[in-house]
């Protein structure tokens, strides 16, 4: 563990985070345009972020530790993520802390914790909001392990950098058939994790609908915060997962400063087009009824089963 | 095809900001910390829904008030002004002062429309409990019956845009 | 049963943050065991765990502490930048709903309910929901009970069939061996009798 290496590490903390409520509000600005409407500046969730830090924090007395400890397991859990996945360089120092399964498996931590804090007020729109969590996670898990199992199978490592080092080092697997599909399962599960429509609608003010949201609802003023960030990191992590795995170019193989710059420049092009792209996409689509989003996961397990089963017979 | 083509056709609706002219009244001391940023929560307190009407129309696309920073939210817990509608009927007295306790500070309550300002025409009614100010304390107030759209966006802009 | 449930995760834990400390035992089983023996399955440095077929590696060690610095580094901004003090015991926001009991709460069943109706083809669980009028008017509910019983799939479908066949084998076991010496020596003489046939 170099020196350096943790400096990337912390740098792609610090970028994230920076860089995450800009993207939100990127999103909710290309949404605007799109529906006739100007819209909010794009810094907007920073100015929300920083108004809730200076404001009142409400606990109620029905609510324990789960409660006061579900935010900040939830940004830890986000931010260390950020640290771990190789958004600049291939040489992270903590590539060898945590491979892909780490991650995945981090990212559900923060997951299960905002779901016991739903139900730790013991609110009805809390406990709904938990229950659907948790269905949507049971059903999208199996397909993210899958998917990954693939990705490891041809690369020969379920380390992430060696993962994207693979692909850097032959350019033709990015485009194999496992690839793409393991591209489209994992794309599918990043939707549902992230909280974005057809799953969740991030906008959404009616309670029975909801279900990212009915779990903060108990939340307020530097709660809040740590969560609205925590859910901002979640979505940037997720994207740079996607881009970086499946079209690692840009990203640095040293730890030279000049050549994390041009990473850092590829890593923002590559996530502000995912972005944008999720943004153009959900102004066209509606939320699905709750019950017909496991056949959208179910059709993302098969596309990950697909992706293993070539994998194997191509390899 | 037809969303594409007419989101182009369309192109954008929202109109101008309205200019504030009217005098400005003095904004009280918890507006200073929710400049550029203001998560609203609406209280229906017993109202005819035509300021609900109104304000919804300040949220759509022609006034736009989310370019402002302003946003509605779906928990007092989130909100920094309860936007309260309508005479306070006997049956929403309590459930606004909940709504007003659950709302963390610093807080605003706006009282909009000539109902939530004086009770309007039910003033003395058989359900009124009174007008919002008899409830909650009142930071701002919107007249109007029902106030229209420009006059929701001035008066939000003189919190978020002073 | 507390102890005994404490006692466990407490191990899980343990074996969680270190699982460093099983490496050596675990080469030493598969060494002892020939045939499966290809070299150490996992070499370690006391920190990291390096899986030696495939380039994998892990510290959850590391990845613990760097969970906890990133939670204490967000409790010392969250900290830093409190302007209002924390308020507590306040009724919680039951979106309007002003009386919060323990009856208002998620239970298992009703948690587990929208997962258990995606599976319901797999699980087949029984729901009966009774709903009493009041005798005056049908408009007017009186009480409602909801009742909800899965039967275990695997118990079901591959234990409970399994057990039967192995009960039928053993009841026919037990009509040609009922204890009777004389049914004995009878069998003794015709296996012999057959086994000398056969090697003749």
């Amino acid at each position: 563990m170099s020196v350096s290496g943790i400096a990337v590490a912390l740098l792609q903390v610090a970028l994230t985070i920076a860089v995450a409520p800009v993207l939100v509000g990127l999103m909710r600005k290309i949404r605007a345009r799109l529906e006739g409407r100007i819209g909010p500046p794009i810094s907007q969730p920073w100015r929300d972020l920083r108004k809730l830090l200076g404001k009142q924090r409400l606990v109620s007395a029905n609510t324990g530790w789960v409660f006061s400890l579900a935010p900040l397991v939830l940004i830890a859990s986000a931010a260390l993520v950020a640290a771990i996945v190789p958004f600049l360089s291939t040489r992270s120092a903590l590539d060898q802390v945590g491979d892909l399964f780490a991650v995945v498996y981090l990212l559900l931590l923060g997951t299960v914790f905002l779901s016991l804090a739903g139900l730790d007020a013991g609110t009805a729109f809390g406990g709904m909001g938990a229950s659907r969590a948790m269905t949507i996670t049971a059903i999208a898990e199996p397909t993210v392990l899958v998917a990954i199992f693939a990705l490891s199978v041809s690369s020969g490592s379920s380390n992430l950098g060696a993962i994207v080092s693979s692909t850097l080092a032959n350019p033709s697997t990015a485009a194999s058939p496992q690839s793409l599909l393991a591209f489209a399962a994992l794309a599918v599960v990043t939707i549902a994790e992230t909280g974005r429509l057809p799953v969740d609608n991030p906008s959404a003010h009616l309670e029975l609908t909801m279900i990212h949201e009915a779990m903060i609802l108990e939340y307020s003023g530097p709660d809040l915060a740590l969560l609205e960030l925590a859910a901002h990191l979640r979505l940037v992590v997720f994207l740079g997962l996607l881009a970086n795995l499946f079209v690692p170019w840009g990203i640095a193989t040293t730890v030279q400063p000049l050549h994390l710059l041009g990473a850092a420049a590829a890593v923002l092009v590559k996530i502000t087009v995912l972005a944008a792209i999720i943004a153009v996409v959900e102004v066209f689509i509606a939320k699905l009824r709750l019950f017909r989003v496991p056949e959208l996961l179910a059709a993302s397990f098969v596309l990950a089963f697909l992706a293993v089963t070539v994998s194997f017979f191509l390899a | 095809m037809r969303l594409p083509r007419k989101i182009i056709r369309t192109g954008r609706v929202t109109e101008p900001a309205p200019v504030d002219a009217g005098p400005r009244p003095a904004l009280p001391p918890a507006a200073d910390r929710l400049r550029g940023s203001l998560q609203i929560r609406q209280v229906d307190a017993g109202s005819c829904n035509g300021c609900e009407a109104e304000f919804a129309a300040a949220f759509g696309p022609v006034y736009d008030a989310e370019r402002f920073g302003v946003r509605l939210v779906a928990s007092p817990r989130h909100a920094d002004a309860l936007v309260v509608t309508g005479p306070v009927t006997k049956n929403m007295a309590g459930p606004l002062v909940n709504t007003f306790e659950a709302t963390p500070g610093p807080k605003l309550v706006i009282a909009l429309g000539d109902c939530a300002r004086d009770c309007g025409v039910f003033a003395g009614g058989y359900g009124v409990a009174g007008s919002v100010a008899d409830i909650v304390p009142v930071d701002i107030e919107i007249p109007g019956c029902p106030p229209t759209p420009e006059a929701i966006i001035v008066a939000l802009r003189r919190i978020v845009d002073p | 049963m507390q102890a005994g449930l404490v006692a466990l995760s407490g191990v899980c834990v343990a074996l969680a943050l270190a699982p460093t400390v099983l490496a050596e035992p675990l080469e030493r089983a598969t060494t002892v065991v020939s045939g499966i023996a290809d070299g150490a399955p996992i070499t370690t440095d006391g920190v990291y765990l390096q899986l030696s077929g495939i380039q994998a590696g892990l510290s959850p060690l590391l990845l613990a502490t760097g969970l906890a610095v990133m939670m204490i580094a967000a409790l010392a901004v969250v900290r830093r930048s409190r302007v209002r003090r924390t308020t507590r015991g306040i009724p919680a926001w039951g979106c309007g709903r002003t009386v919060q009991t323990a009856r208002m709460e998620y239970t298992a069943t009703s948690f587990a309910e929208p997962l258990q109706r995606v599976f319901d083809d797999v699980l087949h669980p029984e729901i009966d929901v009774d709903v009493d009028h009041h005798t005056e008017s049908r408009h007017y509910v009186q009480a409602i009970r909801y009742r909800l019983h899965t039967r275990d799939a695997f118990e079901h479908r591959l234990y409970l069939p399994l057990l039967a066949v192995a009960r039928r084998w053993g009841d026919g076991a037990r009509r040609i061996q009922n204890g009777s010496i004389h049914r004995y020596l009878a069998y003794s003489l015709f296996t012999l009798i057959i086994v000398l046939l056969v090697s003749r």
